[in-house]
């Protein structure tokens, strides 16, 4: 077993560089663009991604899902640009290109040849600043978008607990808001919603331009001058703080799908994210937490529920560390054949119980920290995925040397700590569970089983 | 700076740089087994995947032995129980997982290489392969969480339109079945029919490891004869049986959801029929390609009727499926198969040349993206040694592609693609399900030449 002393200096003798190191520079223009270059000349290829800070969890009730939709649009067309014109493009080139939305951010991306990375910036700022909504191709976009939805949602059971859940889980906070959007809302968008919501979020002072791969620093700034560097900033309107309620007691909802066949449930508890933690410690204390809880099959709930008294067939726990908002702890089981949602959400709980009384040990921590480590290198084989992690730093306002620092904070988390924090966190009152029943077991319940 | 992956490529419109050629040396084992290993000194780390010929198509009646045998590969083993595998190889940052196929069985291995870590791991990975116990406990439990996501595959569209094409298209042949069988064969496995399984098929003869990371030839020669040469030499494995032409014609499948999933196709080509490079260009121009496709631009971006609609051509031992797939609001599907019949009429009539021009400069300049990580590296060496394609294939691909002649494509799509043959499932509520067959158009005429 490895102790965490010894961890540490392994890894300061396996010279991880930290993002902030040599090959990373980050600048801002002086329309406020934020520019990161991280340089990574495995191969003559390059990713380029631009991030904007908004999200499902900036719009207001009535047009949920209005950020995925315009993010839709964002491929249909600008002054310059005809509707699917751009994909065209970056496909002639050998590119690959995309866009997702999330609760806290939405991104562009394309990864490319390097050669042609000039042409995605002139593309990038072409539909940062003059983007040309058109009511046609926007009835269409909406139609696929309700498609998305049935595909993603209202066809898959797990899916609509899942969103139900938040629903209920978040009271006032935004994340209560499915990222899609509700149904009713996607079907009642007018142009003009999306027009609003591209004026108010999408400026180059609103947004990052993330470029990892085969590039020198100074060659992006001059390509970002001739591009990027002419897109004029707006006035932003500052986003509003959110009612945080505090939590006042358990809160529960169950299911009915008939097309369920296999029950499941998730376990929510609401809890404070780094960026809204007062003590950051506490945070990573969680992280830690969640991973001693669910980081391979050594973990608890794999090693205790799934393998031990094989109660539940599948297990997780997550945490979203550097969420914007206050988030939620949550663990999720589908329980064994025979064994009741009840029966599998008492399990969890004397998971949870155990670690409250009897600790974690320094062993478990041990192994977190060894995964967590080797996942560090094994992320840099992927050019796209260190992207993600500056994009995200740059959404969620995280600074990048303390998500360099991810691994030194959790060495930093003792037993005591992560013990405390189930037993701050984990508790009834903070609790939300939802469960999601077949409807064959409905007979089986009034049958008084 | 060296290039560590790139492809000499003469490029057509889009002149790329041509790069020193990704060096792949292969070489067998003392008993037999096949290698192949790229250098790759950047990061600190190795990914090998071992792979053998023990897919499901090896399944006899009791479908799924092939899945579970290679599940219960690192789950316990002479050395030590599924506890002490969990936590030493989590201890160490090891990345150890498994997965079975149609054709083959994987064993994926990824590690730090530092030696301190390296060794053990590859200890305990070696042991996991040459030495598993196969306990009956384990596999009891196991089946039982097989079983219950069986059942949950049970409430996914999707995968019940999944099973059902594949048994349409195969009929009594192995390739029918999913990989993980059926509830009813899952329950008659027992830890005999698993052992004798591996005896037959986990042998050196029946391996191929593929390796990328830093570690130089010599090592990459000792670490194949650690993690397979322990193994028996065993014998060559009889060809997998032939396959039959489907029966033509949709079938309709009863299912409660706001969708209707159509999946259809026919055989397509196994991996190294001469065909295989036109028709990959040919399913890139089909549906391939994503927003560069043919299907997208006239199922998605002109009508709006379906947030994905792709086709893929899947080679194979024997031929794989050459197969369409797309989901729709239930109203919507007569005529998303309207457009789909008239776009497949469509490639059978012509492929302009400027639109083939498109697709290749698409196809040659993504390679390299295809090719810049490790992982990805791994998966292609892997592949070409279980198929016994040419050390030169990566390098080969581009060209052969950049070579293809229109009218020589144009033969190859009207010698393979026959839609009046074709077989398919429509899985969604019935009445309409039923209107959407009634809808069918009058195939339009062929034409040839």
């Amino acid at each position: 077993m490895i102790s965490m002393k010894k961890m540490i200096s392994l890894l300061l003798a396996a010279g991880l560089s930290p993002v902030y190191a040599s090959n990373f520079t980050q600048f801002q223009l002086d329309n406020g663009l934020v520019v990161m270059v991280k340089e990574d000349k495995r191969a003559p290829v390059v990713t380029s991604q631009v991030w904007y800070k908004v999200g499902a969890s900036y719009e207001p009730d009535g047009v949920t899902g209005v950020s995925h939709m315009l993010e839709h649009m964002m491929f249909k067309g600008t002054q310059n640009l005809k509707p699917g014109e751009l994909s065209k493009i970056i496909a002639r080139l050998g590119g690959s290109e995309n866009a997702f939305t999330s609760q806290d951010y939405t991104a562009y991306f394309q990864t490319i040849h390097k050669d042609h990375l000039k042409r995605m910036f002139e593309l990038e700022s072409e539909r940062m600043q003059s983007l040309k909504l058109d009511d046609t191709e926007f009835q269409k976009e909406r139609k696929v978008v309700l498609e998305e939805r049935r595909m993603r949602v209202e066809d898959q059971p797990t899916s609509r607990l899942h969103e139900r859940f938040e629903a209920i889980a978040y009271d006032t906070n935004p994340y209560r808001r499915p990222v899609i959007g509700w149904q009713q809302d996607i079907e009642q968008y007018q142009l003009a919603d999306l027009q609003t919501w591209y004026d108010r979020h999408y400026a180059p002072n609103n947004a990052a331009l993330v470029v990892v791969g085969d590039v020198d620093a100074e060659q992006v700034r001059a390509m970002v001058n001739e591009t990027f560097a002419k897109v004029p900033a707006r006035s932003l309107d500052s986003a509003k703080k959110v009612a945080n309620l505090s939590p006042v007691g358990k809160k529960r909802l169950v299911m009915r799908d008939e097309r369920a066949k296999v029950p499941s449930l998730l376990m929510g508890f609401a809890v404070p994210s780094w960026n809204t933690s007062e003590d950051k410690s506490q945070a990573y204390a969680l992280e830690m937490l969640a991973q001693v809880l669910d980081a391979g099959n050594s973990s608890r709930l794999s090693k205790e529920l799934v393998r031990g008294s094989q109660q539940l067939s599948q297990a997780g726990a997550g945490y979203d560390l550097y969420a914007r908002l206050p988030t939620q702890f949550i663990l999720s089981a589908v329980p064994a054949e025979g064994v009741t949602l009840a029966q599998a959400e008492s399990a969890l709980r004397r998971s949870i119980a155990r670690i409250v009384e009897k600790g974690v040990t320094k062993a478990e921590l041990a192994r977190v920290l060894a995964q967590v480590e080797a996942s560090e290198v094994y992320q840099q084989d992927s050019l796209f995925f260190q992207g993600m992690k500056l994009g995200q730093a740059f959404t969620l306002g995280v600074p990048t040397a303390e998500i360099d620092a991810y691994l030194t904070r959790l060495a930093e988390v003792t037993p005591e700590q992560v013990q405390q924090a189930a037993k701050n966190w984990l508790v009834t009152e903070r609790m939300t569970v939802a469960y999601l029943q077949p409807k064959a077991m409905d007979s089986m319940a009034k049958g008084g089983k | 700076m060296k290039k560590r992956i790139g492809l000499v490529v003469i490029g057509w419109l889009v002149a790329l740089p041509s790069f020193a050629a990704l060096q792949i040396e292969s070489w067998q084992t003392p008993k037999g087994a096949k290698v192949l290993y790229a250098y790759a000194p950047e990061l600190p780390m190795v990914d090998v995947r071992v792979v053998f010929d023990a897919g499901s198509a090896r399944d006899t009646d009791k479908k799924g032995v092939a899945y579970l045998t290679n599940q219960l590969i690192g789950q316990g083993d002479a050395q030590r129980d599924e506890e002490r595998f969990a936590e030493e190889s989590e201890s160490l940052g090891l990345q150890f997982s498994t997965q079975a196929l149609k054709d083959m069985a994987v064993i994926n291995i990824r590690s730090l290489t530092r030696a301190d870590v390296l060794e053990p791991a590859l200890a305990l990975s070696a042991s996991a392969i040459s030495k598993p116990l196969f306990s009956k406990a384990v596999l009891k439990r196991e089946k039982a969480h097989l079983m219950t996501r069986l059942q949950a595959k049970q409430q996914s569209a999707a995968s019940l339109a999944r099973d059902a094409f594949w048994q349409q298209l195969y009929g009594q042949h192995p390739y029918a079945y999913a990989s993980e069988g059926t509830l009813d064969s899952v329950k008659t496995i027992t830890s005999a029919d698993l052992k004798q399984f591996y005896r037959r098929y986990y042998t050196a003869t029946n391996a191929v490891v593929a390796i990328v990371g830093q570690v130089d030839k010599a090592k990459a020669q000792a670490m194949a004869i650690q993690l397979v040469d322990s193994l028996p030499q065993g014998q060559a494995v009889p060809a997998v049986a032939a396959v039959n032409a489907p029966v033509a014609g949709m079938k309709q499948i009863d299912y409660p959801a706001s969708q209707t999933q159509m999946l259809m196709g026919q055989l397509g080509v196994d991996r190294l029929d001469a065909d295989y490079i036109p028709l990959y260009v040919a399913n890139h121009i089909l549906g391939g390609s994503g927003f560069a496709s043919r299907l997208m631009e006239e199922v998605r971006e002109k009508r709006g009727l379906v947030y994905g609609v792709s086709s893929a051509l899947i080679p194979m031992r024997q031929p794989g499926p050459w197969m369409l797939s797309l989901q729709t609001a239930t109203n919507n599907a007569p005529e998303a198969l309207a457009v789909v019949k008239e776009t497949l009429a469509g490639l059978l009539a012509d492929i302009p040349e400027s639109e083939l021009q498109e697709h290749k400069d698409n196809i040659i300049g993504s390679f390299a993206l295809e090719t810049d990580s490790n992982k990805d590296i791994v998966g292609y060496l892997a592949m070409m040694g279980f198929y016994q394609l040419p050390l030169s294939w990566m390098e080969d691909f581009p060209k052969q592609v950049a070579a293809l002649d229109r009218q020589q494509l144009l033969a190859v799509v009207r010698r393979h693609l026959k839609p009046e043959q074709w077989t398919g499932v429509l899985l969604g509520k019935p009445a309409d399900a039923q209107a959407g067959a009634k809808a069918l158009p009058v195939m339009p005429k062929m034409i040839h030449q």
